[in-house]
Formats: C-alpha cells, sequence, structure tokens
C-alpha cells in the first residue's frame, strides 16, 4: 500500500484547519459556556429586575445607542446624496471627503470622547471662545452638557464617532464597479419616467443600498448600546447605562451582584438582538417599497427644485462636512492643548501657564506605554498569522461557516463575552496577567483583520497559483515569493488597523487584567472620570499617536516594494 | 407634417469631437432607426437626447421636441422615455411596482393608478406575474415590462437603444413585431440605436453615421 504525498497534505491541512478553529473556538466557546451558566441562575435575573435602575439604565442604552444610528444613517444619506449623487459621482468633493474617513476611523474612541468633552464642557474651548464676548459670562455656565442624565452628551459622541464608520461602509459599497453601474442605470431610468435625482435618490437609489448596509448597521447598534469605556467618560451616570452598570456589577466582591452583571450583559444581547430583528423586518418590509411608488407627484405636477436650490444645498452638504471634519482637528487641537496646560482660567481661550507635568508624568508611566506596545503588536501579529492561515486553508465554505463566530465578537456586547473569558482564564491560571490580557486582545482584533483582509484576499486571482505550481514551485515559495508580497498593502493595512483596535481596547484589559496590567487606555479613561484634564490628554493623544506610527510603519513599508493589490 | 423631434446641426464633443452636423428627425408613431459603426456616438447621442450625457462629454447644436428647445430642459422634465438592452427593472420591486413606478402621479388616484398598470400588465398577457421580482421572469418577459413602464409613464418621445441584442433570435423577432407595432400605435416617436438589420427593415425610416473629417468623427 502507498501513500500519496496529497494524502500527507490533507492531513496535514485538516490538523492546521482543527487548530486554528479551536485556537478560536475553545476561548469562545468558554466565555459563552460560562456566561450562559451564570446567565441562567433564577437569582441574577431577580437581583437584576429588582434593582432600581436596571429599567432607566436599559431604556438609556436603547435610546442613545437608536437615536444615534438614525441620527447617522439620516445624516449619510443627505451627505451622500448631495456630495455623491447630486454632484456628479466623480466630483473632487467625493474625493476628499472619503480620504479623510480612514483618519477619523483610526481615532480611537476614548480620546475622542475626551477632546469632546474638552471642546464642549461648561468650561471648554467653545465656550471660552464666546464668553464673556458674546455671553456675558465670567463663570463656566451651571450646564449639564457633560455626563447629562438623558445621554444627549453621549448621543453626539456616537454620531460623531459612528457617523465616518457608516460613511466609510458607504463608501466601499458605492465604489464597487457593479454598484456604480446598477445605481447610474437606475438614476438615468428614473429621470427618463420623470423622477428628479432626490426623488431617485429617495425612492429608488437609497433603498437598494441600505439591504447593503445591514451589518455595518447592525455593528454600529451594537457598540453603542454596549460600549462602557465613552459612557464612563462622556455619558450619564445617576443611572448609567446598562452596560456601564453591568461592568461596575462584575467588579462586585458580592457574587450575587457579579451574576446580575452577566444577567444584564444578556439582557443587554437579547434587546440589542430584538432590535436588530425589528430592524430587519421594517428594512425586509415591502410596505416600503410599494410606499415608494405611491404618493408624490412625477412629470408635470413635480415643482423643480432648480440648479440654485441644488447648489445650496451640495453647499450646505460641504459646510457640515468640514465642520464635522473640523471638529476632529480641534479634538486634536484640545488635547494638545490641555495636556500642556497648568493654569487655565475661565474665561481665557488659551492657558496662562503652560508645562510638560503631564507629559513627563505620561511617559515616565512607561509601564502603561510599554505594556500598550507590546499587547498591541502581539495581539495584532497572532491575529494576522491566524487570519493568513485561515484564508489560505480553509475552504469557502468552512470560511463562511465561521464568520458568525467573528461577527458575533463584534455584535454581542464585550461585559458578556469577557466575563466568559475572565472565568476561563482564571480556571486556566492566567487572569490578572500580560498573557490573559493578551489573548483577550487577540480575541478583540481577530474579527476586524479578517474583516480588512478578506476582501482582497479572497478576490486574488487563483490563476497565479496554478501557474506557479505548474512551473514547479513549492506552496510556500508562491505565498512567500508571488502572494503575499502582492498582497502586502492589505496584510500590512488589516495589521496597522489590528494594532489600533488593540490599542482602544478597555474592557478587556481592565477585565482580564483585574486592575494588575495598566495601558494608556485604562490611564486615560481613569484620569478623564476623575477629571484629571492635562495628563489624561496627553494618554488621550498618546491613543492617537500609536495607531498613527502604526499606519506610517504599515504606509511606508507597502510602499518598499512595486508591489500592490 | 409635425415634426417630433427635431436635431439641427448637432456636435458632439468628448476629449475630441466625435459627431458633427448631425441632422436627424422622427415624426409621431414613426419608428426611426440609427445605425453606425461601434464607438461611433450612437449610444452618447440618444443620453444627449434625453438629457443625461455627464462631462467630459457634451453637445452643440438643437435638440427640439413639439418644436421646443430641450436644451436646458432637466432630463426629468423632458418626458423622455429610454430603454436599454439591459432592461433596468428595479430589483427591489415586483412587476406590478415597478409599472405603478412609471405611472404619472398627477390627475390619478392610486387606485386609477393600480389599475392603469394592471390593464398594462394584462395587454402584456402577464396579470399573473403582477407579484414576481424580476429576477423570476424571463428576458421576453423583462423586456415586455420594461417596454410597458416606459410607455405608461406617457412620454413624449422613446429612445432605445439596442433593446433586443441579448435575446435569442427567434425571441427577438417576436418581441421586436410586438415592440414596434406598440410604438407604432401609441403615436410615440421612437429612435432605435441599433446594429440588426431586422430592425432597420422593421422601422419607417433610417439614418446611417458615417466616417466624416478629421479621422474618428462621424456624420450623416
Amino acid at each position: 500500500m502507498t501513500v500519496s504525498s496529497n494524502t500527507f497534505s490533507r492531513i496535514g491541512l485538516f490538523f492546521m484547519l482543527s487548530a486554528l478553529a479551536l485556537a478560536l473556538g475553545i476561548p469562545l466557546a468558554a466565555a459563552l459556556g460560562h456566561a450562559g451558566v451564570q446567565g441562567a441562575s433564577h437569582h441574577a435575573w431577580d437581583t437584576l429586575l429588582r434593582h432600581p435602575s436596571t429599567g432607566t439604565a436599559l431604556l438609556l442604552s436603547l435610546i442613545t445607542s437608536l437615536v444615534s444610528v438614525a441620527a447617522c444613517v439620516g445624516l449619510a444619506k443627505w451627505l451622500v446624496f448631495y456630495l455623491w449623487v447630486a454632484s456628479g459621482q466623480t466630483n473632487r468633493s467625493w474625493q476628499r471627503f472619503t480620504r479623510w474617513l480612514p483618519a477619523m476611523l483610526a481615532m480611537p474612541h476614548v480620546a475622542f470622547a475626551i477632546g469632546i468633552v474638552w471642546l464642549i464642557a461648561p468650561s471648554g474651548w467653545l465656550v471660552r471662545v464666546v464668553s464673556p464676548g458674546l455671553t456675558g459670562w465670567q463663570w463656566p455656565p451651571d450646564w449639564p452638557l457633560v455626563n447629562d442624565a438623558f445621554g444627549l452628551g453621549l448621543c453626539a459622541v456616537l454620531i460623531g464617532k459612528e457617523l465616518p464608520f457608516l460613511l466609510w461602509s458607504l463608501a466601499t459599497q458605492l465604489q464597487r464597479p457593479d454598484m456604480q453601474q446598477t445605481l447610474s442605470r437606475a438614476m438615468t431610468t428614473a429621470t427618463c419616467l420623470g423622477y428628479s435625482p432626490r426623488q431617485t435618490w429617495q425612492r429608488i437609489m437609497w433603498p437598494m443600498l441600505l439591504p447593503k448596509l445591514g451589518w455595518p448597521l447592525m455593528a454600529m447598534f451594537a457598540y453603542g448600546i454596549s460600549q462602557v469605556d465613552m459612557a464612563l467618560v462622556v455619558g450619564p451616570n445617576q443611572p448609567p447605562t446598562l452596560a456601564v452598570l453591568a461592568w461596575q456589577w462584575l467588579q462586585d466582591p458580592d457574587p450575587r451582584m457579579a451574576s446580575a452583571g452577566i444577567a444584564a450583559a444578556w439582557l443587554l444581547s437579547v434587546a440589542g438582538a430584538a432590535c436588530a430583528f425589528l430592524t430587519w423586518l421594517a428594512m425586509r418590509w415591502q410596505g416600503w417599497q410599494r410606499l415608494n411608488t405611491r404618493g408624490h407627484h412625477n412629470f408635470s405636477n413635480h415643482v423643480p427644485t432648480g440648479a440654485g436650490h441644488t447648489t445650496h444645498q451640495h453647499k450646505s452638504a460641504v459646510a457640515f462636512w468640514r465642520g464635522f471634519s473640523g471638529v476632529y482637528v480641534a479634538i486634536v487641537l484640545a488635547l494638545a492643548t490641555a495636556s500642556l496646560t497648568l493654569y487655565w482660567p475661565f474665561p481665557n481661550v488659551w492657558p496662562q501657564q503652560w508645562h510638560w507635568g503631564a507629559w513627563a508624568q505620561a511617559l515616565i508611566s512607561s509601564e502603561a506605554l510599554g505594556t500598550t506596545c507590546s499587547l498591541a503588536s502581539m495581539s495584532s501579529i497572532a491575529a494576522m498569522l491566524w487570519t493568513l492561515a485561515w484564508l489560505e486553508a480553509a475552504p469557502p465554505r468552512l470560511e463562511l461557516a465561521i464568520r458568525p463566530a467573528l461577527y458575533g465578537l463584534l455584535v454581542l456586547p464585550p461585559v458578556l463575552w469577557l466575563s466568559g473569558l475572565h472565568q476561563a482564564a482564571t480556571v486556566v491560571g492566567i487572569d490578572a496577567s500580560w498573557v490573559g490580557v493578551g489573548a483577550a486582545h487577540t480575541l478583540a482584533v481577530l474579527p476586524y483583520t479578517v474583516l480588512m483582509l478578506s476582501p482582497a484576499y479572497l478576490s486574488f486571482d487563483q490563476r497565479l497559483s496554478w501557474v506557479s505550481a505548474s512551473l514547479g514551485v513549492p506552496t510556500w515559495r508562491y505565498l512567500l515569493g508571488v502572494k503575499w508580497p502582492m498582497l502586502k498593502t492589505a496584510i500590512l493595512n488589516a495589521w496597522a488597523v489590528g494594532f489600533a483596535v488593540s490599542v482602544a481596547q478597555y474592557l478587556p484589559t481592565q477585565m482580564l487584567g483585574a486592575g494588575r496590567v495598566t495601558t494608556i487606555t485604562t490611564e486615560a479613561v481613569t484620569l478623564a472620570s476623575g477629571g484629571q484634564r492635562d495628563t489624561a490628554s496627553a494618554f488621550g493623544l498618546l491613543q492617537i499617536v500609536l495607531p498613527a506610527v502604526a499606519f506610517g510603519l504599515a504606509h511606508v513599508w507597502a510602499k518598499r516594494t512595486p508591489y500592490t493589490y | 407634417m409635425r415634426l417630433d423631434i427635431q436635431i439641427n446641426n448637432l456636435g458632439l464633443i468628448g476629449q475630441a469631437p466625435l459627431l458633427r452636423d448631425i441632422r436627424l428627425s422622427v415624426e409621431a408613431g414613426s419608428v426611426h432607426t440609427l445605425m453606425g459603426p461601434s464607438g461611433s456616438g450612437k449610444s452618447s447621442l440618444l443620453l444627449a437626447i434625453a438629457g443625461q450625457l455627464h462631462a467630459p462629454m457634451a453637445y452643440q447644436g438643437h435638440i427640439k421636441l413639439d418644436a421646443m428647445a430641450l436644451d436646458h430642459t432637466p432630463a426629468h422634465l423632458r418626458r423622455i422615455g429610454m430603454m436599454f438592452q439591459d432592461d433596468l427593472l428595479f430589483p427591489q420591486l415586483n412587476v406590478l411596482d415597478n409599472l405603478l413606478f412609471g405611472v404619472p402621479r398627477h390627475a390619478l388616484s392610486n387606485t386609477q393608478r393600480t389599475e392603469a398598470a394592471q390593464t398594462a400588465l394584462a395587454e402584456i398577457e402577464m396579470s399573473h406575474k403582477a407579484h414576481s421580482w424580476p429576477h423570476q421572469l424571463s428576458g421576453g418577459e423583462r423586456t415586455r415590462v420594461a417596454l410597458m413602464r416606459a410607455l405608461l409613464a406617457q412620454p413624449k418621445a422613446l429612445l432605445l437603444d439596442e433593446p433586443f441584442a441579448t435575446l435569442d433570435a427567434d425571441l427577438r423577432q417576436r418581441l421586436r413585431k410586438w415592440v414596434f407595432s406598440t410604438l407604432k400605435a401609441s403615436g410615440v416617436p421612437t429612435l432605435v440605436v441599433t446594429h440588426d438589420v431586422q430592425d432597420v427593415e422593421s422601422s419607417d425610416t433610417l439614418t446611417r453615421l458615417l466616417a466624416a473629417e478629421p479621422p474618428g468623427t462621424f456624420t450623416c
């Protein structure tokens, strides 16, 4: 009996795929299994439902998340129409518009929230600019602009951070040649049937695009409902959102409260799933489409809006976008200024005394900086290696089958799966350690690296491997010499995104590190919650600088060879 | 006799001049075919008439419909219907809703509009497919729905860009007969861009685009 080399390679592939699946599956199963067991406790739910803050906290979570997603959808629809549809689809405004999106996406949520607080707080920069000249204020007004009970500040921050994500998702769709052709033809056809460009966008093009945004919208909603770090900085606190409440209960030494924390995380998951399901049903309801074929007039009864109106609206959209981008620039400036401030009395626009103390403290705190860099490097490289191995080895059907598990990490409240992971880490003996936190970061980074890399990887021209094999080149040489160099830009960008995601992690570090592992993000949140403006700003800026360095390195390295894909 | 579509001294310019001195007229209730080599600017001419020509393409000269100059009229107010070789039915609307989308909304209630769409469906013998989705239709059925949608919009003129090119020979012949007779009966002036000699034989009049000077430009 002979055993062919093909048999060996199949056995090797099987073991490799099994190892990869287990590396993802074991921690996930342990995390969700433990959370499931804890969440099934009658006492946990009893404690949760009897707690006086539960109802308000859940309502706050749902409303802030729904309002921010709805506002983002409305703004994105308006912006894309005037910057893309109404102005010829390939204009300079659109190119400038999309060019800044990655930079906005790269800004960590915590840094954004801290910067916004320094801008919009009663003693913030915006109030100082107009005081006392326009307001007559010599003292900061007693307005609850930050940490307000209704979560308005949190909504504003969520909109500011989620709008670029939705626009980026839309831009990705609009860059697809097939989608461009479909939309362009829809515009031609509907215009010939008497519909204005705005009516066509409203009735035909937007309904075509909206179903493609299902996953991004769900991810936005899930993030809004379950995020903790931004809510700690800018959200309400009497009571806080349910995710924050769950996180606080999980830290409680009383086991009943810890169980209630897990039950609260499950409640968030169920509420999120219910809202997502209702949204999905609403999007699929054919009644929307029927409404689009009835109602307003086309042809002779249509009142033309005229070129002047469109130009005015286009200018409004451009002005809004410039203002919105300006907020990001202002945040960086506010963080930089606040980090150097020693004495800044109200209503002075600029500080009276400057110092380097906050930066000295941030840099002297080399443990946090070093831990952040080491965790981000390890987790992004580990996630990247897993992603490369998986995309290369897994058959398409298996690859698709495992996607829900990966997306689950994005849409499930982190407080849920992290509590289970923490218990699993305790059993293995890696809790409160760098290794445990690294494992949690890797799991958090993994969905992003897969999402970033898979489009380029899966659309790679497979015929090159056939040519390579026909020339007698072994697989490893083809990968190292042909495929991966050609995919270098995509691989490096995915790595940089992974690095940035790891730098921004708050809950995984706090829960798995049990307070013994500190990063610049945990320091920034702690200091911002404590109102230490200068040091929190220094850490916030470091949060921006580290991913920027990673993206810069990726860019420089990708340029070193002529291969791009 | 009234000339419904009239084009005088039209020139089409892209990166370089493409068409020059185009003179063409299409009478009400007639089907006029336009033939020419690939890349001669036939489809761009249709887009210019429909007001859909986008930069870097532009035209000089005059396009008139019912003796009214269209040069400064927005595309959606020209009332010129268009059909392409791809039927361009909206995939998220069922057959009835695709037809309803074309029915003018002024002076008709929703019930009347639905009746008009259903009558149109009966005319093309597709009443049983009112709630089918475009992807569930055959090529011929999609073409019939697309033409009926264009006609339901009560256009003043219709432009067809190789409407039967994707159909097989047998279906093409049957549909051509039905489409051309429907168009003639509707009284709408129709301009058809085609490479198919049989389209020309079934039409009333023909314009050929021929190579002109300087090289790369065409005229009729």
